[in-house]
């Protein structure tokens, strides 16, 4: 597999752009059906930077419905691996790919925060705002932790708001249960 | 000596997450893939049978990778569903992989099947199975002999920034950058596919003015395809044409190709 590294060209550049203040319209209304996974709903939204790192936008992805599984993240045209920065809930337990780190720091259970390190290596971490949750992270408190690490917010500076709703369907607070095997009889 | 056996436990003890998701429980397991994930399994009581299943997200794409629709890899994931004795669920439009039982006692051994199962399955995936031996060999032995005989550094099968072009080796100077690419193929129509993508690569990048110098490195050393009409015709023309910023060897002359790097040192 591909290890996935930032050169250490943009390294300077990255971190400008991810300590800088962003802004991105509110709300923001995640209702398409993602392309390659029918099951996920998501949302490409443009932000704006002072420090912009390439083209920048702003992806949210909800995955089968559930509040408990869900992707927030910057992405850029600029890299070929496009994800600049992420927050994940739901979808596996992350195995940071780095030599010379002893086993039991190399699993990083969701929530979790994708992003560069300052050699340019893909990890994944846990900030302190997540270091001690052991329950789901529910998708407006991630979202809540997304925009403080990424240091987002809408133009006037308040938090933006989150609607997640299919076109034509119910809300999914209404949807989505936390049993992932809920209804399924095996 | 004793300790590190409890060192042993207590590291792989901490790679296991449990999280109680309603009636059900999420357990991230000391189970790798080679795609950088761990395995992670749902447990819940159905009818006084304990399930242990894979949630659906083996097939559903959550492994970051997707089961090509290919035979090979139907066998593949045939064998491991025979060998964990695996059962298979179709419902709401998702496909689960799980075992059950009403033995309380044998849950454990069913979550090591499950967890090994999705795990070989999603490393498997990972394997490229059509790649061209002859090609890796020979990439192998131009490395091997750049590192050997050449005390310098290189980016060895990388892409040139975010150009999407990868090179065979890459050396980065002051006074520009140095690229390679080595040619093989295992038949004439994979030795021509990556004559020609070497040829047209190194054709996009010699507009940079921070590239200094390509030079391409074929495999001589099979008559058959090095004799192929098109492929004698195609290294006429590039050597020939060179110049230079551009160079073409042989791999007999791969001595020269090292003199080169120490010539515009």
């Amino acid at each position: 597999m591909k290890k996935i590294k930032l050169h250490t060209d943009h390294i300077e550049g990255y971190y400008c752009f991810l300590k800088a203040p962003k802004s991105i319209a509110s709300p923001i209304r995640v209702s398409e059906v993602k392309g390659n996974h029918k099951k996920s709903l998501y949302k490409e939204a443009p932000i704006s930077c002072d420090a912009s790192f390439g083209n920048n936008c702003f992806g949210c992805e909800v995955r089968r419905s559930d509040v408990y599984n869900y992707s927030f993240q910057f992405l850029t045209d600029q890299l070929k691996h496009r994800v600049l920065f992420r927050l994940d809930e739901g979808n596996g337990t992350h195995k940071n790919h780095l030599p010379n780190v002893p086993l039991s720091q190399l699993s990083i259970p969701t929530p979790h925060i994708h992003h560069f390190d300052n050699d340019g290596n893909w990890i994944a971490y846990r900030p302190g705002a997540l270091a001690s949750i052991s329950e789901p992270l529910h998708i407006n408190d991630g979202f809540a932790c997304f925009c403080q690490e990424g240091v987002l917010s809408s133009p006037d500076g308040t938090m933006p708001t989150l609607k997640v709703q299919e076109d034509g369907a119910f809300p999914l607070e209404v949807i989505s249960s936390d049993d992932p095997l809920e209804g399924i009889i095996f | 000596m004793e300790h590190i056996f409890e060192d042993i436990i207590r590291d792989f003890n901490s790679l296991w997450h449990v999280r109680k998701r309603g009636n059900t429980l999420e357990v991230s397991t000391p189970i790798a893939t080679t795609n950088d994930r761990f395995v992670t399994l749902f447990i819940t009581l159905q009818n006084r049978a304990f399930i242990v299943t894979d949630g659906g997200w083996l097939y559903s794409g959550e492994y970051d990778c997707e089961i090509p629709d290919k035979k090979v890899f139907q066998r593949i994931v045939g064998h491991y569903y025979d060998c964990y004795e695996m059962q298979r669920l179709k419902q709401n439009g998702q496909t689960f992989f799980f075992k059950k039982t009403t033995d309380r006692s044998l849950l454990t051994r069913l979550i090591f099947d499950v967890a090994n199962f999705v795990g070989s399955v999603v490393s498997s995936v990972g394997i490229h199975l059509n790649s061209d031996h002859r090609v890796s060999r020979f990439k192998s032995q131009a490395q091997h002999f750049f590192q050997t005989h050449v005390q310098q550094e290189f980016e060895f099968e990388k892409e040139l920034d975010d150009t999407g072009l990868r090179f065979g080796a890459i050396q980065r100077r002051k006074s520009g950058i140095i690229l390679f690419n080595f040619v093989s193929g295992a038949n004439v129509n994979s030795y021509k596919n990556n004559l020609t993508r070497s040829h047209m690569n190194f054709s996009i990048v010699e507009r940079r003015s921070d590239v200094s110098c390509m030079a391409t490195i074929v495999d001589n050393s099979q008559s058959g395809i090095f004799g192929n009409r098109y492929v004698k015709e195609a290294l006429t023309f590039m050597t020939e044409t060179q110049n230079e910023r551009r160079k073409v060897y042989n791999w007999d002359n791969r001595e020269k190709a090292i003199s080169l790097l120490s010539g515009i040192a």
